[in-house]
């Protein structure tokens, strides 16, 4: 029991992390929390979901429910979501920064760019849960009492693979470190020449880009729904917080403890009351640490 | 006429409550100026005006001729500035090596060479390469906040409170390494609360007392005027110069 | 039609209620509570749990009167609110804003899960109203209620606005204003934020207790974070900072939901309801992204209230 929580929680916890990604440098660098974050997840999923109406999933591959197809289908939704973030800052965000808005009007603009995102997809698709593919998959017993579909491995590993390339980019590319360098101190990165709004650009792009991943992930496992971003509202907040905010591997490891919280809190309670882990873990982490795991303190 | 100058500058925090209220100052190459003055002088948002990082609502700041008062901060260091902040003038959750990277940020091309040319003149940096600047000793963040700001091999180097919290052997190499630095042909303009030490390593000063000029002249000068000392206690409180 | 203008016009009233007491803790403190419909599940629920009916299968339904269901529902609301603000308040505004969130989808899924106590997603039902037995239509009772709510907001708006003209109201303007004013009170801006923060609730909790009075029933799926959504756009449509402000913005906003939901049903046929459901979300979605845009201040706001919103 214990083990398969486990493993249920660092599979969930890798698609988290993939979001909570894009929330930790969305926090670290426009201050403020986006409330529409999830919906890009969302809308990713979606995306994903009209190509694959197209061209279908592909024929199962191995012991996986789907072909290559489907994963171009999550490279084309994560370009198009990356653009529509974008998109979605030049209407809304970058015209209240211009003017000088507070961090707390733009949380309550990304509340109503929310609520549009989500139920534009509500209105083109309707609320059913929609499926990438209908192939049933044997779950693999990885050791005793532990089951996993391979689907939920191939994309565990896929979200190790994009997290450990964008760590790269951070590291190892000038316009990664002006990205670092801008989530923690604006002020100083401008003295070095850094333009905000050319990394503002970025940040979005980014978050969209993992967000869309994120999103197929959620959606293959088990199905597409237009909650489902929402659903993980809570789940992305406390993971980047509890990381610590502008801190990838904090991001990566908020996501995880997050998943292993949910998980192993179904041993002891109902089901019915998993979403509230978050928040209790996001109290305990604001009251206990609030910088987060690996944030700086003031 | 001075490299850097600074005309009847009006600048503040918020905008409509300025702390300055119309300075004027001048930096030539090759030599340093000290701001002193007391707290709350507004020494510190005249270095941060010239940067573009407050508010700017009167007069002009000038760099060899050209007008740098419009420009937007990340412009002011394409322009030939640099500037090391107070606090936060370095990137702590980055190395030491990133910190000299983003230095560089507006540099296109390789930065090998200068790279090597930072880690030459600030040796105990070349050490510590690979280190957060988190762990970094007091001094030699200094020291990593100057070598980031020179990345760019500016015309004007302006530094606020350089000194401070710092002990006097290392106060020596600061002051030790600007005067180098001057040399080298680079404007040097620093603001610092330990007026005596810097003025006397300095060619000339200011004293600014709540946002205003108050008096100048050669670093000497500023040091024997007995009228200086009751600037630093002077109470009025003024809105215009 | 008059039915339903009656009807509509005491959602109004009761909607205004939970704006009146956001723009308490929004307009007058500055608090950012993300969980409104949290406070609102909490009366609604508490005055249920109290007054409903007694059946064997809940361990509430006490029976009790109408009164007593919303003293009680007030009651357990400030001290749920005075425990969450405990915990809370300290936090910068974003993070107050995903706590209280985080809050709310706590309590709506209780509601929904703890089912000897909630009735779980079928809620509770026969829940006392006021007077209920003296009226031989719906539409009658209605119309008192409506009498009721008339008297009850009339009331509330008259104590909030001797509240706010009282010293402990301008100090909380101050502190609103002025951080460093806030910060040279220390402890005490902290107490009556927390005052502030309680006391609003309270009211949102007096709004839920009125609202299952009214219709009578108690169902999750009225507590839903939309419900937060819509009062936010109340505030801010209607000029936070304002009372009056607020109750134009509440009813502008229901009225541009409920018109929009006729609208709905009138033109797209009833397979596609979810689809109508959607347009309405998007309306109040847009509305709320565009008012920020283009009149922060909101219909009749203060201008002084734009400096909330634009570092101008």
């Amino acid at each position: 029991m214990l083990g398969q929580a486990i493993a249920d929680g660092i599979l969930t916890g890798a698609i988290i992390a993939l979001g909570a990604i894009g929330v930790t440098f969305t926090l670290a660098i426009m201050r403020f929390a986006n409330f529409a974050h999830s919906e890009l997840l969302t809308w990713g999923g979606y995306i994903a979901l009209v190509f694959v109406a197209f061209a279908g999933p592909g024929a199962p591959t191995g012991p996986l429910s789907f072909g290559w197809q489907l994963l171009a289908a999550a490279v084309i939704a994560a370009v198009l979501t990356g653009l529509a973030a974008w998109g979605v800052d030049a209407l809304v965000f970058r015209r209240l920064r211009r003017r000088g808005a507070q961090p707390l009007t733009m949380v309550f603009a990304a509340f109503g760019a929310a609520l549009v995102m989500r139920h534009l997809v509500v209105l083109v698709w309707g609320h059913e849960s929609r499926f990438y593919t209908r192939e049933l998959q044997i779950a693999v017993e990885l050791w005793p009492g532990v089951r996993v579909l391979p689907d939920q491995i191939f994309i565990a590993g896929l979200a190790l693979a994009v997290t450990v390339l964008l760590h790269g980019f951070l590291t190892r590319s000038r316009t990664g470190m002006a990205m670092r360098a801008m989530a923690e101190s604006p002020a100083l990165a401008q003295v070095c020449g850094i333009e905000v709004e050319a990394v503002v650009r970025l940040t979005w792009i980014i978050s969209g880009t993992l967000a869309a991943f994120a999103g197929v992930f959620a959606g293959l496992t088990p199905q597409l729904h237009p909650e489902i971003g929402f659903n993980l509202l809570l789940s992305l907040f406390a993971a980047a917080i509890l990381g610590g905010t502008g801190s990838l591997p904090g991001a990566v490891l908020g996501g995880l403890l997050v998943g292993l919280a949910e998980n192993l809190s179904l041993l002891l309670i109902s089901p019915g009351y998993k979403g509230a882990m978050p928040f209790l873990l996001l109290l305990v982490i604001l009251i206990v640490r609030p910088q987060g795991l690996f944030g700086e303190r003031g | 006429m001075s490299h850097l100058e600074v005309s009847d500058l009006v600048a503040g925090y918020v905008r409509g409550l300025p702390v300055v209220h119309g300075v004027s100052l001048g930096v030539a190459r090759r030599e340093i100026v000290t701001l002193v003055g007391p707290n709350g002088a507004g020494k510190s948002t005249v270095l941060k005006a010239i940067a573009g990082l407050v508010w700017r609502e009167g007069g002009r700041v000038r760099l060899d001729g050209r007008d740098l008062t419009a420009l937007p901060a990340h412009e002011a260091v394409t322009s030939g500035i640099g500037f090391v902040p107070q606090t936060g003038n370095v990137f702590t959750t980055l190395t030491v090596h990133e910190n000299l990277t983003v230095g560089a940020h507006v540099i296109r091309g390789a930065l090998h060479d200068r790279l090597e040319r930072a880690y030459a003149l600030f040796a105990p940096l070349a050490a510590r390469r690979a280190a957060r600047a988190r762990t970094l000793s007091g001094g030699e963040r200094q020291m990593l906040g100057i070598a980031r700001a020179l990345m760019t091999e500016p015309s004007v180097l302006m530094l606020d409170e350089p000194t401070a919290g710092l002990a006097p052997r290392v106060v020596e190499d600061v002051f030790r390494r600007l005067r180098g630095l001057a040399e080298s042909g680079i404007a040097v303009l620093m603001v610092e609360q330990n007026a005596k030490a810097a003025l006397r390593a300095s060619d000339r000063g200011y004293v600014l007392a709540e946002g205003c000029n108050r008096a100048a002249g050669s670093a000497r000068e500023l040091l024997e005027d007995p009228s200086v000392a009751e600037a630093f206690l002077g109470g009025r409180r003024i809105t215009r110069c | 039609m008059v039915a339903y203008l009656v009807f509509f016009a005491c959602v109004v009233l009761i909607l205004g209620v939970l704006t009146l007491a956001l723009n308490l803790q929004w307009g007058f403190t500055g608090l950012f509570n993300a969980g409104i419909v949290g406070f609102y599940a909490i009366g609604a629920y508490t005055h249920a749990i109290l007054t409903a009916a007694p059946q064997p299968q809940y361990i509430g339904n006490l029976g009790l009167p109408w009164p007593v269901g919303i003293l009680g529902a007030m009651a357990a609301t400030a001290l749920a609110s005075w425990l969450i603000g405990l915990v809370t308040i300290r936090l910068r505004g974003d993070y107050l804003a995903i706590a209280t969130f985080g809050v709310a989808v706590s309590i709506q899924l209780v509601a929904l899960n703890w089912e000897p106590l909630t009735g779980g997603p079928q809620g509770l039902t026969r829940i006392a109203r006021p007077l209920a037995g003296s009226f031989d239509t719906p539409f009658a009772f209605n119309l008192a209620f409506l009498g009721l709510m008339v008297l009850v907001m009339a009331a509330i708006y008259w104590a909030l606005d001797r509240i706010l003209r009282s010293p402990w109201g301008r100090v909380l303007r101050a502190i609103r204003e002025d951080e460093t004013a806030a910060v040279a009170l220390g402890k005490s801006a902290r107490r009556f934020r927390l005052e502030a923060f309680v006391v609003g609730s309270t009211l949102m909790g007096l709004a839920g207790a009125l609202y299952v009075s009214f219709i009578g029933f108690v169902s999750p799926y009225d507590f839903l974070p939309i419900v937060t959504f819509q009062v936010w756009a109340m505030l801010i449509v209607g000029g936070s900072g304002n009372n009056r402000g607020a109750l134009l913005g509440a009813l502008v906003v229901w009225a541009i939901w409920a018109g929009s939901g006729v609208l709905v049903t009138k033109l797209v046929p009833p397979s596609h309801a979810a689809q109508g459901a959607a347009v309405q979300a998007i309306l109040i979605g847009l509305l709320l992204v565009l008012v920020l845009l283009f009149r922060p201040r909101g219909l009749i706001g203060e201008a002084a209230v734009v400096s909330r919103h634009v570092n101008d």
